[in-house]
């Protein structure tokens, strides 16, 4: 294999490591995207077991699908929401437990650490638990503090995606905050210690050292988190089917409910491609303003 | 007692309430799920509500353990063998990527981004592909698309964690005329071994909760736990209890390992934070 005594850190061997993953994902991979494209050109329908070559009529049709489109829509609000809210109280959390060394932030960080464990489908039943219209436990909680609380929650055409940004920001809002909670002990201490002696208040230790130096695990919480919520599936399964009506039906979920039960293949693989078309521009737009911003 | 010092008490009071509120509404969701599963049919789901249990029964309990242990058992192989294989290909690779400079740092970019591609989209491929195949409801038509999340998790996380590695001791043990493989499995494995092991129980963990891919490519023999769970609501008539016990059943094991596992999960976590 010639591998023996080749000088490190030179052009060497490299492929002999790598071919056996890039293999598998290419074959795991690659070749069902082709497929799945391929797909997306035919009228396959597996109810009426139809195969037909149509060309674009697939893409012509999606362009103006409203459902599809107001799913982007859905989406979106749920990433707008989501994350900056739970990104501010991550945030806000991870600086407390920063400056707050005790006895407690050990036991926060393991009772945080379990949302983000359990899978979203079991956290989608637990929402349906706490939220049920007749026999919901934050309703009372409500009603004992004299506060609204006659609501229907996933129930409602109003509340059904609030619901699901509540749930969801309980299961991730620890995961941000764990993430740039590790984030902020990974910082030398030496660059707050030159900071204090020239007498920096607290204010300003955070706002001119901590959060420039976080900066890079920020982005990246953004970045998958968002991911996160653009593929979010489960919860909006377990919880309302994307309903009422299509009140929470986010853009994975419209596409699986076409594909699968409507069983409209061709058109469910055009629409996953220009949701995932979408979703790459969108990130490489990202990740260009992050570097210029660098 | 000074000023200051008061000033400083109640910060520190008010940021112990806070934290504490923010427990409670951690843990409250969690509590309410095992109550549910332990509390008998009359007092689940009434207005208002039980927040304490008076009378418990283990009815619903036994009858979830009966129901899902075919699920549970299929999990657990599914979720085993994508760990397994998803860390050893990353190891293999990561050492690549992590020890030579070549062409091969684009790969590694584009190894990374299947992360980002939608789970729908590629299963709607695995389904036609699978169904061609009949490989439908088999433990293969799950692992393999746990896989393309498995492997570029493991791979990336594991190149760092080899990068880490200092390169001196390599090299003298090549020097001695070892092989590069050897060195692989005899030094470089042990040294990244807290690297490993949080490979492992990520995937193993991503891979036990996943739901969308086993939801369209399984049907009953190789059901998963979040299908049987997300099946229970309308098989029974969403019987509370039940379907409160098996999450519940479903959630102890991930639950446990991060428990367990605390101090590697900030390794974990440092998957995120290198730069991509």
């Amino acid at each position: 294999m010639g591998l023996k005594l080749k000088p490190l850190n030179k052009k060497s061997p490299s492929f002999f490591y790598i071919l056996p993953v890039i293999l598998v994902l290419v074959v795991i991979v690659i070749f069902p995207l082709i497929y799945s494209l391929i797909a997306s050109f035919y009228d396959y329908d597996l109810r009426k077991e139809t195969v037909n070559f149509i060309g674009l009529q697939n893409f012509i049709e999606l362009s103006h699908d409203e459902r599809f489109l107001t799913s982007l829509l859905t989406t979106t609000k749920l990433i707008a929401l989501g994350i900056s809210t739970q990104f501010l109280l991550g945030l806000m959390l991870a600086l407390i437990l920063y400056y707050h060394s005790s006895r407690l932030r050990n036991f926060l960080i393991v009772i945080l650490s379990i949302p983000p464990m359990i899978s979203p489908l079991v956290v989608s039943y637990i929402g349906r638990l706490i939220f049920h219209p007749g026999a919901s436990p934050i309703n009372y909680i409500l009603e004992v503090f004299n506060l609204p609380h006659n609501i229907s929650w996933h129930a409602s055409i109003q509340t059904s995606l609030i619901t699901i940004f509540l749930i969801d920001s309980w299961q991730w809002t620890p995961f941000i905050m764990l993430l740039l909670f590790s984030g902020l002990i990974a910082i030398p201490e030496e660059y707050l210690e030159s900071a204090r002696i020239d007498g920096a208040t607290l204010l300003k230790e955070v706002k001119y050292i901590l959060l420039p130096l976080l900066k890079p695990t920020m982005i990246v919480a953004i970045l998958f988190r968002s991911l996160d919520v653009i593929r979010m599936f489960d919860l909006v399964y377990g919880l309302t089917g994307g309903g009422p009506g299509t009140s929470s039906e986010v853009s994975s979920f419209y596409i699986y409910l076409t594909s699968f039960p409507y069983w409209r293949i061709g058109y469910g693989a055009a629409l996953s491609w220009i949701f995932m078309i979408i979703v790459s521009i969108i990130i490489t737009i990202y990740l260009r303003y992050i570097i210029k911003t660098f | 007692m000074s000023y200051l010092k008061i000033k400083k008490l109640i910060i520190r009071i008010i940021i112990a309430f806070l934290l504490t509120i923010f427990i409670i509404i951690t843990l409250f969701p969690l509590y309410w799920m095992i109550i549910t599963s332990i509390a008998p049919g009359e007092v689940v789901m009434t207005y208002p509500p039980h927040f304490i249990p008076t009378i418990l029964t283990s009815q619903w309990w036994s009858y979830a353990i009966e129901s899902i242990k075919v699920p549970l058992i299929n999990t657990f192989i599914i979720a085993f063998s994508t760990a397994i294989i998803s860390t050893l290909l990353g190891f293999i690779s990561g050492y690549g990527f992590a020890r030579f400079r070549s062409p091969t740092d684009k790969m590694l970019f584009w190894i990374l981004s299947i992360k980002f591609m939608p789970a729908i989209v590629a299963a709607i491929p695995y389904y036609l592909l699978f169904s061609k195949l009949n490989l439908l409801d088999t433990y293969i038509a799950v692992i393999i698309p746990h896989l393309t999340i498995g492997i570029p998790f493991a791979v990336w996380l594991l190149r760092s964690t080899i990068k880490s590695i200092p390169i001196d001791i390599e090299e003298a043990a090549l020097i001695d005329g070892c092989s590069r493989l050897r060195v692989l499995f005899r030094i470089i494995f042990p040294l990244a071994l807290p690297g490993i092991l949080v490979t492992l129980l990520f995937t193993f963990i991503w891979s036990w909760n996943e739901f969308m891919f086993a939801l369209i490519l399984t049907d009953v023999k190789a059901r998963v736990l979040t299908v049987t769970i997300a099946g229970m609501r309308e098989a029974h008539g969403l019987m509370w209890g039940v379907v409160s016990a098996s999450a519940t059943i479903a959630a102890i094991p991930t639950i446990t390992l991060a428990i367990f596992l605390q101090k590697y999960l900030v390794t974990g976590l440092s998957f995120y934070r290198t730069k991509g």
